[in-house]
């Protein structure tokens, strides 16, 4: 069993080489692959750890918004296109979450955590399935259920925003972003208080 | 009334920034406004410069309009209400609205448009509200119009986003208008939605709140007003909290006595406001009849760029559906940053996703407005302390049904004006690519369960959830602003309006806040005791 945990596979080894007694051996041996089995989910859910500068992701999140960066957005085929570390997308999405109000940013760690795990009949996280396989499963939750294909659209929209927010992206769209300053357009400041004399306008 | 000096540039705030201990603060004035926005803004000038004291609370942060920098995710992160992210219950309706000195006006389109006549007429006869008659509230249009510089956009002001969409009409014989706006000598950025750092748009934080500071009134940001107070039936006052919008730490308790209160925090918050102050709600009215006036973007490729971000970002609407027998859906154009895509219309993936950004500069775009019909509801869950806002809002079959009409009506106007694709902003990923497969293409899209997550919509004119009326038992407020069950509070934003107003709100939030003031000071004289 590819996924068993190594101190399993160790301590069915000993048990093997020093029992005695066949059925105590292959008892043990079923118990610790049932042991392997039972502990597998709360492995799959342990940390392995983000990067220092994420404040607000989880670990399940985090991994799952990084395999949707990769997978949404490929930008090492579109040579006029920073890339996706260049732009510091998973920064700027960290930042935007922890701005995201309480109930909102509830509901997106429970829908984050959600498709996650939702892979793991196939005995894998989401953010552990190979690109090709990310993007299918992509395809398959939008055009699954509604909440499913909603939740998937939102956490889109988040990486989404958080890669073309930058201006480094702009150039290849032609988008000229804030030109106030480049025009060298003046500021008017306050508009001058209402003369109702001047008005004519009776009430 | 003598104002006193103008400031040339920004407006003196009280911030939390400035708050130095953590002493309560205990203030007195004749009137108290909550929310700073247009229906705020221009009562407590209104107020102020009749000679009384006025103290205006903002729960949003001071952010002058120097430091604007026309990036939208900029905004949505520093002038929009919950970043941007403000939903219905279900998460698929975007509530946009602002949240900062000046409110929603900040980062509105700049249209200025009055409620058609029929409107203004149902509101007078079936709401019972004569001061809302055309030949009665016609002269504070008028009034407002003038002072916030609203014209109809001139050639210039037109772009090549606009451009399109008026070909198309032309070519289908569909009627159009050129928008109203309220700006005055408009640059032409197309960074509306972001604010205009040059205060040309004729926002409250350049009109009405500094004309109520210089007439005496006091404007406090980052303050939440937690509740209502109330003695005998009669509103006293309001508490709340001065929050730190860094770090969300309470840097002091606030009270404000007051002998009027004015709710002015818009068709979400009013409510929720009323709610928490445990305001009677005897006929189950309050937080009813919200509508949300949902709108999603129709976007037409072209085969030469368009750079339909170029220019006033209202440039013209299309009227041929919205006069009284008509169905009264509104289409109008305005394409923002690469950013408004994300949330209004881009589903595909990988390379596909790419490509479609890149034909950013070939789009032009049409926001198609469904005019829904009173049956959302905003509610306070919880705790007053702790709880929080629900927005009960799903559209309808047959709204589902009228939506699917106007994205007909959108994909028509484009391939007539020479399209080469339409994309259609659902869920499911659809575009057309020529006008004989729009209908069934448009008529694949499922209602499903309840319309859960079919249309990708934004709401941009909440309204309705306090309504005005003269029937106490279908209304929250009565035709003179006051609400029924509390005297001496009163209610001055969108969530007045007895149904929907069809065009978007704001001009007629704004004249419908002078007429409020001017029943307050005819018909209340005798709360102000001093």
């Amino acid at each position: 069993m590819s996924q068993q945990d190594p101190a399993l596979v160790q301590l069915e080894s000993q048990l093997a080489t020093l029992s005695r007694r066949r059925f105590l051996t292959t008892g043990l041996i079923l118990g610790t692959t049932a042991a392997t089995a039972l502990t597998y989910p709360a492995r799959v859910f342990a940390d392995t750890g983000v990067p220092t500068y994420i404040r607000h992701l989880s670990e399940a999140e985090y991994r799952l918004f990084d395999k949707l960066r990769q997978v949404f957005l490929p930008t090492e085929r579109f040579s006029a296109l920073p890339s996706t570390t260049e732009v510091p997308v998973m920064e700027n999405l960290d930042n935007m979450v922890g701005r995201l109000n309480s109930d909102t940013r509830f509901l997106l760690g429970l829908g984050a955590k959600t498709l996650e795990f939702s892979t793991l009949y196939k005995m894998k996280r989401f953010s552990s399935l190979n690109n090709k396989q990310a993007l299918q499963q992509i395809r398959a939750w939008q055009s699954g259920l509604a909440l499913q294909s909603g939740l998937i659209v939102s956490l889109k929209t988040l990486l989404g925003i958080a890669y073309w927010r930058d201006p480094r992206t702009w150039q290849a769209l032609e988008y000229d972003g804030p030109v106030t300053t480049k025009w060298g357009i003046r500021r008017l400041g306050n508009m001058p208080v209402p003369r109702d004399q001047e008005e004519n306008i009776k009430i | 009334m003598i104002y006193r000096e103008l400031p040339a540039d920004g407006i003196p705030v009280t911030q939390a920034s400035d708050i130095r201990n953590s002493d309560d603060i205990i203030l007195n004035a004749d009137v108290v406004v909550i929310g700073s926005g247009t229906g705020g803004a221009v009562i407590a000038h209104e107020l102020a410069a009749s000679g009384k004291s006025v103290i205006i609370l903002e729960a949003g942060r001071y952010v002058p309009s120097s430091q604007f920098t026309e990036d939208m995710a900029w905004a949505l992160e520093n002038l929009y209400q919950d970043v941007g992210t403000q939903t219905n219950t279900v998460g698929d309706t975007v509530v946009l609205q602002g949240r900062c000195v000046g409110g929603s006006s900040v980062v509105s389109s700049t249209i200025a448009v009055r409620a058609p006549d029929y409107v203004l007429e149902s509101w007078a006869k079936e709401h019972g509200i004569e001061g809302l008659a055309p030949n009665k509230i016609n002269r504070y249009y008028e009034k407002v119009e003038k002072r916030l510089h609203v014209h109809i956009n001139e050639p210039h002001e037109i772009n090549d986003c606009a451009n399109a969409i008026i070909r198309g009409c032309e070519a289908l014989g569909w009627s159009w208008r050129p928008q109203s706006r309220n700006v005055k000598q408009c640059a032409l950025t197309g960074h509306c939605l972001a604010g205009c750092p040059s205060d040309r748009k004729a926002s409250m934080q350049v009109t009405y709140l500094p004309w109520a500071i210089a007439a005496g009134a006091k404007l406090y940001a980052d303050t939440y007003v937690e509740t209502i107070l109330m003695k005998n039936g009669r509103a006293v006052g309001v508490s709340g909290q001065i929050i730190d919008p860094n770090n969300q730490a309470v840097v002091a308790n606030i009270k404000v006595n007051a002998q009027i209160v004015v709710a002015a925090a818009g068709a979400i918050h009013t409510p929720l406001l009323l709610q928490r102050s445990k305001v009677p709600n005897k006929n189950d009215q309050l937080g009813r009849n919200l509508c949300l006036h949902p709108t999603s973007v129709v976007l037409g490729k072209f085969p030469v760029p368009v750079y339909g971000w170029r220019g006033a970002f209202a440039g013209m609407h299309v009227d041929e559906f919205l006069n009284e027998s008509g169905d009264k859906t509104l289409m109008e154009s305005g394409l923002a940053a690469p950013v408004q895509l994300m949330a209004q219309n881009e589903l595909s993936l990988g390379v596909d996703h790419i490509r479609f950004m890149e034909e950013f500069k070939y789009f032009s775009a049409l926001n198609v407005f469904m005019p829904d019909t009173g049956h959302g509801f905003v509610h306070w869950s919880g705790p007053m302390r702790g709880g929080s806002k629900r927005i009960e809002w799903n559209m309808t079959k047959d709204e589902f049904e009228l939506y699917k009409k106007g994205l007909k009506r959108a994909g028509r106007i484009f391939f007539a004006a020479g399209a080469e694709r339409v994309y259609l902003p659902t869920y499911q990923r659809i575009q057309a690519t020529s006008v004989y497969e729009l209908d069934d293409i448009v008529d694949s899209v499922d209602y499903g369960a309840l319309g859960l997550y079919s249309m990708r919509l934004v709401s941009l004119n909440a309204q309705g959830s306090c309504r005005m009326g003269a029937d106490r038992k279908k209304a929250v407020v009565d035709p003179y602003g006051q609400v029924y069950e509390v005297s001496g509070l009163f209610v001055s934003d969108a969530s007045l309006l007895p149904s929907i107003a069809i065009q978007h709100p704001m001009l007629t939030v704004a004249a419908l806040s002078h007429y409020i003031a001017d029943q307050i000071l005819t018909r209340h004289q005798g709360y102000f005791w001093s």
